[in-house]
Formats: C-alpha cells, structure tokens, sequence
C-alpha cells in the first residue's frame, strides 16, 4: 500500500485496516527527485501517520521513479532511514526498495545494491518480478543473505492471471525462498498513473473498475483470478 | 551457389523493371492517389478498452511489375482517426495514427479497360495511439481487398475491407471497413 510521502498522504487510510498482510511502500504518488537531507524525517512522518504498518519498503523502482542508481539508493537514502526507524520505530521492518522487474536488469540492480552494504540496513530485500525465469531468480536469491518479499509481480494480460497465480508464482516463491509475495495489482487505473500510458496499464488489476448492478466488487474483464480467489463469487 | 542464385534473379527483376518489359500497358494507370474514409470492428484483447474507430486516410502508390493478368504494385497510406476508450472511471478519446507501406496486386489484364478493377493487399503497419490518458505505439501486418468501380478512366470509387495485427501493449486484431475514391494516371 502506498503511504504517500507529500502528496494524498491520507489516501491509503480506508484501506490500511483491510490487508491481512500490509506492507507500507514509503513512497509518493508522484514521480520526482528526493532530497537526501529530508529523507529521514520524511519516512519518520509517514510512518507516524501510519502506526499500523509493520514492515515499510522504502521507495518504489528508485532508479525508475526517482533517478537514484543503486549505491546512491543504498548510501544517502536506505542507510539513513534505517538508522532513523531502528532509533525512533524500533517495532517497524525495514525492507529496501525492490529494482525494477526486468528480467535482465533487476538482478544486476539487485547485486549492485547488495554490494554497495544493502543487507546491512534492511532487514528485508524486495524484488518485483514479472518474468519467469529460473536463471534470474537464482542470480538475485544468491545475491542477498537477507530474508526476500516479492513485492510486485503478476502480468499485464489478463487472460494469464491465473496462469500466473497458480503455476508461476510457486515457482518464484521456491526459487526466492520468499515469505510473502504481494500481487500487482487489485485494481489499476489509467486516470491515477500520472502521465499518459499504455493500453495494458490496467491489465495487471484482478478487480474490474466499476461495480456491478449490485455494487459489488467484480473481476477485471478477461481475468478469471478474482473468482478463483473468491470461491466463485 | 545459392546465393549466386538468388543475385542472378534479383538482377532478372530489376532488370526487367528498369527496361520496361514486365510495366504496366500505356492504357492502365501506374500511379494513384486514394482518398477516403473508414470504420473498424476491433476483435482483439483491445476491445475491452476501445471502442470503434472512424477516420480517413489518404494513400499513393505506384504499379511497377505486371504478373500475367495482374499488376503488382507499391502503396503508402496514412490515416488518421478516433475512438472513445473506457479507461474503467473514466473514458477518454483516443487519436489514432497509422502508416502503411505493402503491396497491392491489382487484377487488371492486359489491354482490358474494366468496370470493376480488384485488388489485393499486404503490407507492414505502424500505429500510435495517443490521448490525454493513453500513449501507446507498435508495428504489425495487414491484408486485405478491394474493388475500384471505374466511374471515369482516371478516376474510381470503391468500397475495401483490411484485417490488421498490431503489437500495442495488448493484442490488436482490428477489421478496417472504409470507402476510397481514387484518381490514377
């Protein structure tokens, strides 16, 4: 769930309560640089805002959505927020932020953060995954001695939802070893990305955008996960 | 040996093009310039989000080769068009640009001077769809047919139907429907 850092920080308030496993994504709605020397205060903020998150990964895809190569992520932002929670929220967990998904580029990514001192100020390390690929998978579990959540993963053609939840992820669960691995996403919107994006942006979501004639909650057209997730309702 | 081969017929081909042997008789056209307009029927994954399209398009091209009662020919199209997209909270209109580059197999035998001119095409295809929400672009193929009914030597009016794939972000499996009127010399 994201907290919000300055922007809609109040917008994941309704639905704090509802996640049987709420992992906070200390991160703004908005793509932009951050300043180093805010940045602990800033996590110390959302996090207040937030008592009910346990475990907090720290940016989303940071040389994405933030411009910070890995060993930048790791010095001037993981190391001091980590001092910062185990000072002032002894009872959160620190998880680092997870490279972007790509099956080339994440486990290079992945390494580079662990060799520039990552599992020294994390308690957990994060990887999204949207591949399939064993070879990948080994590369990034034999690069951390940390405990790995997987963050992110599902995939964009809802027709394969299913596909994904029940044959790949097992798979990406064994290969990581990963205790808990999040689906992205419930529900997905082209009118909250931010900047113009493609067709299969909301591909990914298993609730579909609108309710039905009685209100509730309905699967996303093509995918068949919401009802196997939910005995057929 | 195979090589050789093929660089032999190549250079039969262009041969033949150059020297005028394989062109078009004086009496057909050898270029022409289509204007018109068009609707689709989306049949992929795509139409879970877009609905039709309508646009117009404006096309050249050049018959270079006759094959027996056939002239093969070269065409460039572009259109340009619309459509409403139901992005779930919202909905948006999506502007949506193509260019094509094919050939087209024209059924015109020699020395005939017919009412109803078919043709076939295929070709490759570049699309991008754009909006204020949607920003998304790729290649793929298409084919299709067509028939020219010859109001006047140099200028015709036809009805046509395309089928194009595209790799957008989701499948795009689209049937183009549209009208072309065509001048030709």
């Amino acid at each position: 769930m994201t907290l919000g850092l300055v922007t809609d920080t109040g917008a994941a308030r309704p639905y704090a309560g509802a996640a049987p496993n709420l992992l906070g994504l200390v991160s703004d709605f908005r793509v932009g640089a951050l300043e180093p020397g805010e940045w602990p205060d800033l996590v110390e903020a959302t996090l207040r805002r937030y008592p009910e998150v346990r475990r907090a990964e720290l940016l989303n895809e940071p040389e994405i959505f933030n411009g910070l190569p890995p060993e930048r992520y790791v010095e001037e932002f993981l190391q001091p927020a980590y001092a910062r929670i185990r000072a002032r929220l002894p009872g959160v967990a620190v998880v680092a932020a997870a490279p972007a998904g790509d099956r080339r580029r994440a486990p290079e990514r992945f390494r580079r953060m662990t060799d520039a001192g990552a599992d020294d100020v994390c308690d957990y390390r994060a990887v999204h995954v949207y591949f399939d690929d064993t070879r990948a998978l080994a590369a990034i579990a034999g690069a951390t001695r940390r405990p790995i959540l997987v963050t992110e993963t599902g995939t964009s053609d809802p027709g394969l939802h299913v596909r994904w939840a029940t044959e790949v992820v097992p798979r990406i669960r064994g290969a990581l070893g990963a205790e808990t691995v999040f689906w992205y996403v419930l529900l997905e919107s082209a009118a909250l990305a931010g900047r113009p994006v493609g067709y299969s942006y909301p591909g990914s979501s298993v609730i579909a955008a609108d309710p039905d004639a009685a209100g509730q909650p309905q699967a996303a057209p093509g995918s068949g996960l919401y009802p196997l997730l939910t005995g057929g309702r | 040996m195979r090589s050789s081969g093929s660089a032999r017929l190549g250079a039969i081909l262009v041969g033949a093009v150059v020297c005028g042997m394989a062109a078009p008789a004086a009496a057909q056209p050898t270029f022409w310039l289509s204007v018109g307009g068009y609707g689709t029927v989306e049949t992929g994954r795509l139409g879970d989000v877009l609905g039709s399209e309508g646009g117009v398009l404006l096309g050249v091209g050049a018959h270079v080769l006759r094959l027996g009662p056939a002239l093969l020919g070269l065409e460039f199209d572009g259109t340009a068009g619309g459509a409403s997209a139901d992005l779930g909270p919202v909905s948006e209109h999506v502007t949506i640009a193509r260019g094509r580059a094919g050939l087209r197999a024209t059924w015109w035998p020699e020395d005939e001077e017919p009412l109803f001119v078919p043709y076939l095409r295929v070709g490759g295809v570049y699309r991008a769809d754009s909006g204020d929400l949607i920003d998304d672009d790729g290649f793929g193929w298409y084919a299709g047919v067509g028939l020219d009914w010859q109001l006047r030597p140099n200028l015709a009016l036809g009805p046509f139907v395309l089928y194009e794939a595209v790799s957008l972000s989701v499948e795009s499996r689209t049937w183009l429907f549209g009208l072309a009127l065509t001048l030709s010399r």
